[in-house]
């Protein structure tokens, strides 16, 4: 089966410093795909190239069939985009921020209603749709965000850090509104995340990229595999040997 | 008209008629700002443009050109000058944040600049350029050939705001770059200054103030401004008042080759920013951390005295949060303005003392004005943290109330080393030297008062409160702005009746001077102390919510 996302020697440089580095990945569609690494791995740039956010040093970059730096427009036409920074305008309501997202997706006004009355219901923000984004707290901006990007039914969705920030219950509704949409309609879900537990939970692959190289892909079984640790090992674990950290143990701090 | 710019006009529209709506935290501020704006200033600019096309009307051709020069000069201005400033009435759209969404590029550039040309500076820039035009024309067929130079100079601006735009979107991501691109930003306001403020001057020197066409004569701003577009405007007017086509033509090709010109380079910056290639200065090499004494000299302090240990901790924090701190860079102005005010104010027959007194007096105000909108003005963010440890809230006020009073009496000296080189009395020196401490002080006192009431958060890279905290900023800006003359005033009295009465023994009232400002001050740190626990909650609410 053709990748969904594929991306050949993706390398991205800022100065002196190699953030992306000859980065090969394939993601199949339908799956809920987990991108991990440390701190400053090089996730949120990849997230960005893929996204059409930032144009890569080298290497090509497909999504759903189309280069993202030569035609950028087709791309994001098939995509739902979670950003780092949400990107929402704050003097909007929900109701004119997801009608701005559905004009720019050129979706007829039923259809804009329709979803968005649906979305709104669903992520439970149907009742705040009228008030003004910046008085939302940071998981309600964070759902806003992910129902802009569900409205156009893409069959890609890039979420980066979908679930920090948001309690509970909304985590709760965003995971099975993910599962339901990998699940029944085959979207592909690409998201990075701190949250291991999560992603062992949710995720039918992933991939972890360190210093911007990929290290590591595939399902949980590969994955133990390639590190080499036994068969009920965590991802947690799985991880910290795959990046090689040394978790310091804190024996010197003597006075606790 | 594509799908796309219909839609980013209706955005436009969203966020304009949205500034004028209370969000359920209540900015009342902001709509007041709106109205005001609405209200009062843009009908104040209209009368201000048909003064200016009467103006016009009764000046010959050149004396005509030196009043457009001036007025196309501060039209201008406010273009390059509204993205620097931050002050935005509605929400910036901020086409950046459309990017992953399926808007064209071509859009993207396009609606960028029609939504620059429908704003409300491009109401207020159409009211001067028609009082131009109308004010100016001598004959029905010059208005054809005016439109052509005040469409594309209307092009200049619109295209120059929309780079300023996209620089400093660029330089996001580099907060040393961007602070410098403010600072340079700003930089044309500075003759502005100057020119206001030695208008003043010779007003207050009761020199015979010329006759305005004499004075524009004698600034002879065609000549003067004829390196900036506004100047090639103005000289277009005057080319087609004198019928001298290809002068007119020249001055109207040079603005139609900048509009060209700028349209390319916003284009190039544009699709920079689309592709996520933002502008960093080089990364700077790493100094190795020096270990500090401090510590060890407040370890030994506090043995005997575990404030001053304390005190002396936090001084060294809010020292290095200085050194640090937005606020910093944007400091560089205070002491270029004050040095202006301080170079005039040396050429004023005033007496020495009096010049000292007054700018002691400014110093305390520009330097509580900067402090006056976030509490602990260098670590405005750090007090959170504080609040949550057991620090003596006594103590937090006290060391940020040192460090401003440090840092208004270095910029002081400046201003005053500049008017004593313009004087050479040293009664400046000793006067204004003297006046800042208990200046100072009380202000200090009010500010920590103003932050604890009414405290938000302030988002120190921008110089920016977030939208829906205005009414906590416009409170604190109105008290402060109230309580500072209540507060100074016995201290400019003592000083001033003080020199007047007893000229031998002024250092007397200056000593009595100083006892009421640390009286003052300290009661205001009591009472600030005293309200701190029911405020605590408030504040890390407030300085969190938004991080």
């Amino acid at each position: 089966m053709t990748p969904i996302i594929q991306t050949y020697g993706l390398v991205k440089r800022f100065g002196h410093v190699l953030a992306v580095d000859h980065l090969d990945l394939a993601v199949p569609a339908g799956v809920m795909f987990g991108f991990l690494g440390p701190n400053g791995a090089g996730k949120t740039t990849t997230l960005k190239m893929l996204t059409g956010l930032m144009r890569p040093t080298a290497g090509t970059a497909l999504v759903a069939g189309y280069d993202v730096v030569r035609m950028p427009l087709e791309v994001k036409r098939r995509i739902g985009v979670v950003p780092e920074n949400l990107g929402l305008y704050e003097r909007l309501t929900a109701d004119e921020y997801l009608e701005l997202v559905g004009r720019l997706h050129h979706l007829d006004e039923a259809t804009i209603a329709r979803r968005r009355q649906r979305l709104l219901e669903r992520l439970d923000l149907a009742d705040r749709r009228h008030d003004l984004a910046v008085d939302y707290s940071t998981g309600m901006k964070k759902k806003l965000a992910l129902a802009a990007a569900l409205l156009p039914n893409p069959p890609v969705l890039f979420l980066d850090e979908p679930f920090e920030g948001v309690d509970a219950i909304s985590a709760r509704a965003i995971k099975d509104l993910l599962l339901s949409l990998v699940r029944q309609q085959k979207t592909t879900v690409f998201f990075s995340t701190h949250i291991m537990e999560l992603v062992e939970k949710l995720c039918d692959e992933v991939a972890i990229i360190d210093h911007g190289r990929l290290i590591a892909q595939g399902d949980l079984e590969a994955l133990r595999r390639q590190a080499a640790t036994h068969d009920r090992a965590s991802l947690e674990e799985v991880f910290l040997r795959l990046v090689q950290a040394e978790v310091n143990q804190g024996d010197h701090l003597d006075w606790l | 008209m594509s799908h796309e710019l219909r839609t980013l006009l209706w955005l436009q529209g969203c966020l304009l008629r949205n500034s004028l709506r209370r969000g359920t935290v209540q900015d009342t501020g902001r709509v007041v700002g709106v109205l005001f704006l609405g209200l009062l200033l843009l009908p104040g600019l209209l009368v201000i443009a048909v003064i200016m096309g009467v103006g016009l009307r009764l000046t010959d051709a050149v004396g005509g050109g030196h009043i457009l020069a001036l007025a196309f000069t501060f039209l201008l201005l406010i273009w390059l000058i509204t993205p620097a400033s931050h002050q935005q009435i509605t929400e910036p759209l901020d086409l950046t944040r459309l990017f992953h969404l399926p808007a064209a590029f071509r859009d993207l550039v396009l609606g960028s600049l029609l939504l620059n040309s429908i704003g409300l500076a491009a109401l207020s820039t159409g009211f001067f350029l028609l009082a131009a035009i109308i004010g100016y024309m001598r004959a029905i067929g010059q208005v054809v050939p005016m439109t052509v130079s005040v469409l594309l100079f209307f092009g200049v601006v619109v295209v120059l705001k929309a780079i300023v735009d996209d620089a400093l979107a660029l330089a996001a991501a580099d907060r040393r770059l961007r602070l410098l691109m403010v600072v340079i930003g700003l930089v044309p306001v500075l003759p502005v200054i100057y020119g206001q403020l030695s208008l003043q001057v010779g007003m207050l020197r009761n020199e015979p103030l010329p006759e305005p066409q004499a004075l524009l004569a004698q600034l002879d701003l065609l000549r003067r401004l004829r390196w900036v577009p506004s100047g090639w405007l103005a000289q277009a007017f005057v080319a087609v008042r004198r019928s001298a086509w290809e002068v007119w033509l020249g001055w109207t090709m040079a603005l139609a080759a900048l509009l060209v010109a700028g349209l390319g380079l916003h284009l190039r910056l544009m699709r920079r920013l689309f592709f996520g290639e933002l502008w960093r200065l080089a990364v700077r090499r790493r100094s190795p951390v020096r270990p500090s004494r401090i510590g060890g000299w407040a370890s030994a302090l506090g043995r005997h005295r575990p404030w001053l240990g304390d005190l002396l901790m936090l001084l060294y924090k809010d020292w290095l949060n200085f050194v640090r701190s937005p606020i910093t860079a944007r400091l560089f102005f205070l002491p270029v303005v004050l040095g202006l005010v301080a170079y005039f104010g040396g050429q004023l027959p005033f007496p020495s003392w009096s010049v000292g007194l007054g700018l002691a007096g400014l110093t305390a105000f520009f330097v509580t004005l900067m402090g006056h909108n976030q509490l602990c003005t260098y670590d405005h963010v750090g007090i959170a943290a504080l609040l949550l440890a057991p620090v003596p809230r006594r103590l937090i006020l006290l060391s940020n109330g040192l460090l401003n009073l440090a840092v208004a009496v270095v910029l002081l000296l400046v201003a005053v080393l500049v008017a004593w080189l313009a004087r050479r009395d040293a009664a400046v020196l000793g006067y204004a030297m003297g006046a800042i401490v208990p200046l100072q002080l009380v202000c200090n006192g009010l500010t920590h008062l103003t932050g604890l009431l009414f405290p938000y958060y302030m988002d120190l890279e921008r110089g920016q409160a977030p939208l829906n905290e205005a009414k906590a900023s416009f409170f604190t800006v109105f008290s402060a702005l109230l309580g500072m003359p209540l507060l100074t005033a016995p201290i400019m009295l003592l000083l001033g009746l003080g020199r007047l009465l007893t000229p031998e023994a002024w250092w007397v009232f200056l000593l009595l001077a100083v006892v009421y400002g640390a009286a003052i001050y300290g009661l205001l740190v009591e009472v600030a102390a005293r309200l701190f626990p029911a405020r605590e909650e408030k504040l890390v609410e407030t300085m969190l919510a938004r991080r």
